[in-house]
């Protein structure tokens, strides 16, 4: 315990200009969130998603290239520092520098609006483990296969493009294999969680930067795949099947569509 | 200490690492040499688990290398030459840092090398000449009193008197510490270690104690008579043999006075006068080089 404050007082003391930079556009984001009189979003608010998102992720690899996991060249490499250790001081700033706020900054909008947050308090923790799935996870997972923070905004805006190109790009195709379904976006958000784990464990265990890599581009391919072409009839199967599942109260007398 | 069993590492086409056998006596000042690129950096990363053998195993304080956790690292000492300081931070927090992190820290001595490298605690790493940056992450390797002292080419390129220095607070600091040293610095490794190793294109040439190495080497000066021509067929002992006149020379690597004499005696005719010179590290490891250079040709 004492070696993980220990290394979350060093990423304070380093990071913490950036974290407050990402809370004042998440302040910014809340307080137009909160006057907002329509459901649609104003452009500006979309842009501050966008920027609040980026700074999230840019924190998220600043805090984990603190300790670069590739490379042969790191002073802390030879340092008596545990893995399990040196991963919970990571996940503990991130908790505190995003999530935490995050999911303040929720509170305060439902409030605000009149709703009681402790009402809704499971989806406002679903959301947070939602999002730590989809983009803190993935972001810690790619932060420990580069060797510096260049590299990581490279990849990053490479991934961007691409998912820009598979959701617009591809205008050829028909309408409905681009159609959003919930069940297609499960199985990302499944595979994208799991496949970051799985690189996240590995990295900060043994440091195999190939065997991370590999998986990373293999789950990489199999989101693309699972995103561009996920047979629509699937899809519908998968779709059945899971409403069935949500109408079955635990007690089975649910209603069965 | 630290023992290497057929090592092996190679990147795509270039065999970095060939088969080293190596072992490092505990309480030695143990000095890996050799010409630039010849794989005395990939021997000490492996031994520090930053890289990973593609064949063969080390094994470091009883352990393996790949396998080399916190215990083994609060033990060990490893400074180089490209090391990745984290240079944000300032000299004092620096050590603060290291501090926390191995429970054998001693303060005193941290404090007497502070003192001595006469450390700018209150400026940043980034700001720090090169010398100055070696001397902070020595002072954060050594005040914990290591049992191994892992050292890349740590004092390359630092003027005499700062190269003197550190060397000397190694020694003095580190009495019981076993030494790992790589380094092309052949006046460096003459001025401190008890053993070499000498490694050319990934292989090890050969591996002895220094006193032996130098007791071993003589430069061999045989006056003749009259100009007579070298011998068709020489020892293989005896290397880089060139005439000069009336005037012979050669190294002898395995000189024995009277056995030596005896062969000189048996293979020319009409001597005038045998010298024999001992030599320095770096002039044995001079007539290697130029022996290899000439077997090549």
């Amino acid at each position: 315990m004492r070696l993980i404050l220990h290394t979350f007082k060093k990423d304070v003391r380093r990071l913490w200009p950036v974290a407050v930079v990402t809370w004042i556009i998440l302040a910014v984001l809340t307080n137009a969130d909160r006057w907002r009189s329509d459901v649609t979003i104003s452009p500006m608010e979309s842009w501050l998603n966008m920027a609040v998102t980026m700074a999230w992720i840019c924190l998220t690899a600043l805090v984990v290239l603190q300790e670069n996991l590739v490379g042969d060249r790191d002073f802390w490499m030879t340092r008596p520092h545990r893995w399990p250790e040196l991963l919970t001081a990571k996940l503990i700033f991130l908790a505190l520098a995003i999530h935490g706020p995050s999911f303040l900054a929720d509170v305060y909008v439902l409030s605000a609006r009149g709703f009681s947050p402790v009402a809704s308090l499971g989806d406002l923790i679903t959301k947070q483990i939602l999002f730590f799935g989809c983009i803190t996870l993935p972001a810690i997972a790619l932060a420990s296969l580069v060797g510096n923070f260049t590299q990581f905004i490279v990849v990053v805006f490479a991934a961007v493009a691409c998912v820009a190109v598979l959701n617009g790009g591809l205008a050829a195709m028909p309408q409905y294999l681009r159609q959003p379904t919930e069940i297609r976006h499960d199985a990302v958000r499944i595979l994208l969680a799991a496949s970051a784990i799985a690189v996240m464990l590995i990295q900060y265990a043994r440091r195999r930067a190939f065997a991370s890599r590999s998986i990373a581009a293999v789950a990489a391919s199999a989101t693309v795949a699972l995103s561009a072409w996920l047979p629509v009839q699937a899809e519908f199967v998968g779709s059945q099947t899971a409403a069935r599942i949500v109408l079955r109260t635990p007690n089975g007398d649910g209603i069965d569509r | 200490m630290i023992r290497t069993e057929h090592l092996t590492k190679r990147y795509r086409h270039t065999d970095a690492l060939q088969d080293l056998n190596l072992e490092v006596p505990p309480g030695s000042v143990f000095a890996l040499a050799g010409p630039n690129g010849a794989g005395k950096s990939t021997a000490l990363k492996i031994v520090m688990n930053l890289i990973r053998p593609t064949s063969g195993h080390a094994e470091v304080l009883g352990v393996d290398s790949t396998r080399l956790s916190a215990n083994e690292f609060a033990r060990i000492g490893y400074v180089s030459e490209n090391q990745k300081l984290p240079e944000w931070m300032r000299v004092d927090y620096f050590l603060n840092y290291c501090r926390e992190l191995y429970p054998a820290w001693d303060g005193a001595l941290a404090e007497a090398l502070i003192r001595q490298y006469r450390l700018p605690l209150d400026r940043r790493l980034r700001t720090l000449s090169r010398g100055m940056k070696v001397k902070a992450a020595l002072t954060a390797s050594l005040a914990y009193k290591p049992r191994l002292i892992v050292l890349d080419e740590p004092f390359s390129g630092l003027d005499v008197l700062v190269r003197e220095q550190l060397i000397e607070s190694l020694v003095d600091c580190t009495p019981e510490s076993t030494i790992l040293l790589a380094s092309h610095d052949l006046a460096e490794i003459e001025s401190f270690a008890t053993h070499v190793g000498y490694l050319n294109e990934g292989r090890l040439e050969f591996v002895e104690e220094m006193a032996t190495l130098t007791q071993r080497f003589r430069e061999i000066e045989v006056t003749l008579n009259a100009p007579l021509g070298l011998p068709s067929s020489l020892p293989a002992t005896w290397l880089n043999a060139e005439e000069s006149g009336p005037v012979v020379r050669f190294t002898d690597t395995s000189y024995e006075p009277n056995r030596s004499r005896e062969e000189v005696s048996r293979r020319f005719e009409g001597i005038r006068n045998v010298q024999s010179r001992e030599m320095s590290f770096r002039a044995i490891f001079l007539a290697l080089a130029k022996s290899r250079r000439e077997q090549c040709a």
